[in-house]
């Protein structure tokens, strides 16, 4: 019964975390900006929602190392992903503002 | 109880899809449609996991749930290569 | 340890993969688990060999690491509340910048993890992380860009590399 209530919370909390991510991705101004805003609320809001998923029954201990991998793996390339983006935006609009690069 | 609370995080989940789908199709350059992918990729995954345990078939959904994640992240490279180089390879 | 033995590790740890994957444990699979697992660590192995040494994982810094890897979960929660509160506010108060941060780490691998760090954490992305020079960082905000000098997790990697 608690690990119900704390896996509904987990499960609330990440949808918390994605719409407020949207709301960035659909709000703020530019590019570089939205991507502030998507990477950390969903790499959060994944990480919420698997963790919360974890607490419900009807997972092996086989499900439960292989969910923990999922989270291992969005919480390595998120921000991977994320920076080869922006050094992408960047090298092609940004080369006024700094001198430099290659 | 639990089912309610999968249901309506599933919902939740796919109606903020659609939404991020706005931002992929009217984005003003291809970096916002890019970031707007990958948002909508992150979010498969987690609905796939949900509807994995919706329908207590966990074992099936969380496989295609991690081939999905590998190939949303190899997208992400792949553009962003491509916007930065002209090119893939 | 020598190379052979160092490549036969790798082997056991990505068959143990394959186990975690496949889930079954009939011979079938067990024999071509055991050949895709050698195979893949023969066609990877110069990534293989550098890999583990690069990864600055030793006795002395695992606590280090430990302590890393709570401020980092906390830092990426912080983050995201920051996020939260960015995007419900009724006006907008950002004031988007580039920033050049000079780091003292060395190594390739810790600038990696810097540069993840970086992205994860409040206010800030990395853009630029070349293996030696200074790093490139976008900041959402004034206080953010003001945060990254003196920041206490690239302290705790400084450290842990100090401890290697």
């Amino acid at each position: 019964m608690i690990a119900t209530v704390i896996g509904i919370a987990f499960l609330l909390g990440g949808l918390f975390f994605f719409t407020a991510g949207t709301v960035g991705l659909l709000r703020f101004p530019d590019a570089l900006t939205r991507m502030h805003a998507t990477t950390k609320c969903d790499t959060l809001g994944a990480g919420m929602v698997l963790v919360g998923l974890m607490f419900f029954e009807g997972g092996s201990m086989y499900l439960v190392l292989k969910v923990v991998l999922l989270i291992v793996f969005l919480w390595v390339t998120a921000p991977a992903a994320a920076h080869y983006m922006a050094r992408a935006v960047y090298r092609t609009q940004g080369r006024d503002k700094h001198a430099g690069g290659d | 109880m639990e089912l309610t609370a999968l249901l309506v995080t599933c919902l939740g989940l796919m109606l903020l899809t659609f939404a991020s789908l706005y931002r992929a199709i009217v984005g003003p350059t291809p970096a916002d449609r890019v970031v707007a992918i990958n948002v909508i990729g992150t979010k498969t995954v987690v609905v796939l996991m949900l509807i994995g345990y919706i329908f207590q078939e966990v074992p099936y959904y969380l496989d295609v749930a991690m081939v999905y994640a590998l190939i949303s992240f190899l997208l992400t490279i792949g553009v962003a290569r491509y916007i930065e180089r002209g090119t893939i390879v | 340890m020598s190379r052979y033995m160092r490549l036969f590790g790798w082997t056991l740890a990505l068959f143990l993969l394959w186990m975690l994957f496949a889930q079954s444990f009939d011979i079938q699979s067990l024999i071509t688990g055991w050949l895709v697992a050698g195979l893949v660590a023969f066609v990877n192995r110069d990534l293989l060999l550098s890999f583990a040494n690069d990864l600055h994982v030793s006795r002395g810094n695992l606590s280090a690491w430990i302590k890393y890897t709570g401020f980092l979960i906390i830092d990426v929660f912080k983050a995201s509340v920051q996020v939260a509160e960015l995007a419900f506010a009724r006006r907008l108060a950002l004031n988007p910048q580039f920033v050049a941060h000079e780091s003292k780490l060395k190594e390739p691998m810790m600038r990696v993890f810097l540069a993840n760090s970086i992205t994860l954490t409040p206010g800030t992305i990395s853009v630029e992380a070349p293996a030696q020079g200074e790093f490139v960082v976008h900041a959402l905000t004034d206080g953010a860009a003001a945060g990254l000098k003196g920041w206490h997790i690239e302290n705790l990697l400084v450290e842990i590399e100090r401890r290697h």
